[in-house]
């Protein structure tokens, strides 16, 4: 980390997630699509790009469901649609191929 | 992770402890100068955050590297940028200088 004594530097400012905080997932149902995802990355060296198809799954999993105590406003990322998210490309090849259940 | 393409990371947090542990978390980024490039599009960060005795949750991470990051020469050395989350204990009436952010 810089060290206050610097002055020619600017100091770190956090900035808030656009999109808000991720409300847990405190029953772990989506664990699944995580651990596939993980996977996904160990297998291809850690390359987030070959693992984006998984990683667009976990998210559709979180929106999906309702966290508890259920309230629309905690709802991940209510409403968004996967193509805002970058996964523009992923979900025209999706719905070419069947959905895999 | 391509600048540019959203990715997403995970953590995992326990709470080792009999009682429930409301946190509250803030990030770092290193190099430090990386920072600026750094989005988060979501995560489980500034708001808190509460762990049940003994329970343990994956905390994810959603972002993107911007892809002004490729331009910048002072960028180029960088291969490696290492996002750091610290915990801290939500305590009443205590808050992080949080910027603007509800």
């Amino acid at each position: 980390m810089s060290t206050a004594m610097n002055f020619s530097t600017k100091s770190f400012t956090p900035r808030p997630p656009d999109k808000g905080a991720f409300p847990l997932d405190h029953f772990g149902e989506c664990s699944t699509f995580k651990e596939r995802f993980m996977e996904c990355l160990r297998h291809s060296g850690y390359e987030s790009a070959a693992c984006r198809q998984r990683a667009m799954a976990y998210l559709e999993c979180r929106m999906d469901r309702r966290v508890r105590p259920a309230t629309p406003a905690r709802q991940l990322m209510a409403n968004e649609p996967l193509e805002k998210l970058g996964f523009k490309d992923l979900i025209n090849e999706k719905s070419e191929e069947k959905p895999e259940k | 992770v391509v600048p540019g393409e959203t990715a997403l990371a995970f953590y995992k947090a326990k709470n080792p402890t009999d009682k429930p542990i409301i946190g509250i978390s803030t990030y770092n980024v290193i190099p430090f100068e990386a920072g600026q490039y750094f989005n988060k599009i979501q995560c489980f960060c500034f708001e808190e955050q509460r762990l049940n005795p003994q329970e343990e949750v994956d905390m994810p991470v959603f972002f993107y590297i911007d892809p002004d990051f490729a331009e910048d020469p002072k960028m180029a050395k960088v291969d490696l940028i290492t996002l750091s989350y610290t915990f801290f204990e939500a305590k009443e009436g205590q808050k992080l200088p949080l910027p603007g952010y509800q």
